[in-house]
């Protein structure tokens, strides 16, 4: 648990953080938002002490974290930064095994660690290991910033806008990867950003931070269904009904989907299904590989590409929605890691989750 | 490959020369017909040599401690407020002649090896510092804070990160001042540091053009081969990285 209690940082006249009070729970994620220059980043760097509190304390499990050595405090909390921060002149398997090489954590040991925790974020330990950061992509670069915070397993990981620099469809497979690896690990997260569907998708808790004070700190739907003052209105938008869908994974709403292969598609009959389902066609591997249209001369196949179409039982409604108007289609396809049907979303559950709120 | 091979062969073969150097009598003698005395008789051409190898080995390691160590220090938060004064002063030691150096050091110090140590390294140190300066600088301020912040100490995040990012322009840094040292060691035998300077500094004094000639090849040998000795070991060193950009 990291609480806060009356943190204050001072920059000269400037007061950066002021009378900061809140916990995070063993487990959750709590994002820190709001405009640059409100503070978020200060708060966040005063948890690993990068930053020391002008007043206040801040503790970690009951200790206060002033009273441990600095350098002590940091090996013992993950720590990922929008500019990755990988060094150069090292590997990718020395960069993730460099917190346990400062533990004196043997050779042997760090680096079959470093092998599973590539694993563990789904790249290849016998492609990847002995990579330098430039021959990375930023996703990867990314990633590998992920597996050196956690390879010492700290119960604490602090992630200053750890997505920000990445492309926006790379950066939403990063967050359904931290959902998944999250949900695993269960480790508390401090977590900065700007992007608020990334805090409505990604936070069990939000704080809406203004001017170096906190203006509002509830769970994502509190924030989007009841705004505090006008602040968090204008902050959260006009579009909050569509926002709020950020906050469910798909993985509630699947409804199960007709399916059939490619070499059937031809003599496929409507067996009494009504006009709006669809029909997903699988290849070889039983793999998505189109859906039917019905034609004048009975039923074609029209070819898609999964990763276009489809989501991930972690994805979130609103990434459903959009690929839903983004495609013309009227359900989209769940699919696991091999692109494989598990199910369908469609239109009017969508509609009625969103009803069921305003 | 090539440049693996013949470098050292014909580094090998000026060596072979050095220790016998009545082989360099016919080609001397071409150059310079009217000259009577031909080769410099009073002390072997290799001992000379080996005296400036040792002159510059020993200014060069001095200047590379000093350089990066004043380096690293005005690149620290405490040492910053010295940077511009560090980076005046070595400045003024290069406008400085060696010869003038070697002028005030000889009263301090005595004839010999130490004055002209003192010349070559305050004229040396300057590539090196203003090097380490540079590639420290160089480091994107968001790699140290993460080494920072993910425990390093400021000795760790030294060595363990900013030395070797940096260690590239150090490096050329170090191989510059080598070469100017080897050249600049010469002067060394004014005062009695002995070096390949004393064929130099006989030849002007007796009017004999085919000593200069010996001893200014003989330096200019060893320059060549200091150059290529680190050429040599900034690929073997920094070659990984080079070769999987590519």
């Amino acid at each position: 648990m990291i609480e806060f209690s009356c943190v204050t940082k001072h920059y000269g006249d400037i007061t950066a953080v002021d009378s900061v009070s809140f916990s995070v729970e063993d487990g959750q994620v709590c994002v820190l938002i709001g405009p640059s220059g409100c503070g978020k980043t200060t708060t966040l760097k005063m948890v690993n002490r990068m930053l020391d509190a002008s007043s206040g304390e801040i503790s970690i499990n009951g200790r206060n974290v002033s009273e441990l050595a600095a350098e002590q405090l940091r090996r013992g909390i993950g720590y990922v930064i929008q500019s990755v921060g990988l060094l150069p002149h090292m590997n990718v398997r020395d960069n993730i095994a460099i917190v346990q090489r400062l533990k004196r954590v043997d050779r042997r040991q760090r680096y079959r660690r470093a092998d599973d925790l590539l694993e563990l974020i789904g790249l290849d330990p016998e492609q990847y290991r002995l990579k330098h950061p430039h021959e990375l992509s930023g996703g990867e670069a990314q990633r590998i910033g992920v597996a050196r915070a956690l390879a010492a397993d700290p119960p604490i990981l602090l992630m200053d806008e750890p997505f920000g620099a990445v492309d926006p469809l790379n950066r939403e497979v990063l967050q359904t990867e931290f959902l998944r690896l999250q949900r695993a690990l269960k480790k508390t997260v401090l977590f900065v950003t700007h992007d608020l569907d990334e805090a409505i998708r990604l936070g069990d808790t939000i704080i809406l931070m203004k001017d170096g004070q906190i203006v509002q700190h509830d769970s994502p739907e509190r924030i989007l269904a009841a705004p505090r003052n006008q602040f968090v209105r204008d902050f959260v938008g006009a579009d909050r009904a569509l926002k709020r869908l950020s906050c469910f994974p798909v993985e509630g709403y699947i409804r199960e989907a007709q399916q059939i292969a490619d070499q059937d598609a031809a003599s496929f009959s409507n067996g009494g299904r009504g006009p709006d389902s669809v029909v997903w066609v699988y290849g070889a591997d039983r793999a998505l590989v189109g859906m039917l249209q019905r034609s004048p001369s009975g039923y074609k196949v029209i070819t898609l590409k999964p990763e276009e179409v489809g989501v991930v039982p972690l994805s979130s409604m609103k990434e459903a929605l959009s690929r839903l108007l983004g495609q013309g289609i009227r359900a989209v396809p769940v699919l696991d890691q091999r692109n494989c049907v598990v199910g369908e979303i469609r239109l009017p559950d969508i509609e009625e989750l969103n009803q069921a709120a305003l | 490959m090539k440049r693996l091979i013949v470098p050292p062969l014909l580094f090998g073969l000026a060596f072979v020369v050095l220790l016998n150097a009545e082989l360099l009598e016919p080609l001397l003698r071409t150059l310079f017909p009217n000259v009577r005395e031909i080769l410099y008789a009073r002390i072997p051409l290799i001992d000379l040599f080996r005296e400036h190898v040792m002159l510059v080995l020993v200014s060069s390691v001095t200047a590379t401690v000093t350089g990066v160590s004043l380096g690293v220090i005005v690149t620290r938060p405490p040492g910053r407020d010295f940077l511009t004064v560090v980076q005046g002063l070595s400045s003024f030691a290069q406008t400085f002649p060696p010869v003038a150096v070697l002028a005030l050091a000889v009263p301090a110090v005595g004839f010999g090896f130490r004055p002209t140590i003192i010349a070559l390294v305050a004229y040396s140190v300057l590539p090196i510092l203003n090097n380490t300066i540079a590639g420290m600088e160089a480091i994107p301020r968001e790699l140290t804070e993460a080494s920072r912040g993910i425990g390093m100490t400021p000795l760790q995040v030294l060595f363990l990160s900013e030395l070797p990012l940096s260690a590239r322009v150090i490096a050329a840094g170090i191989r510059t001042s080598v070469i100017i040292n080897v050249g600049t060691a010469t002067i060394g035998a004014v005062v009695g540091a002995g070096g390949l300077g004393v064929v130099i500094v006989a030849g002007l004094v007796r009017d004999n053009i085919a000593f200069v000639f010996s001893g200014a090849a003989a330096a200019a040998v060893l320059a060549l081969a200091f150059d290529w000795l680190f050429g040599r070991l900034e690929t073997l060193f920094f070659a990984p990285r080079a070769r999987v950009s590519r």
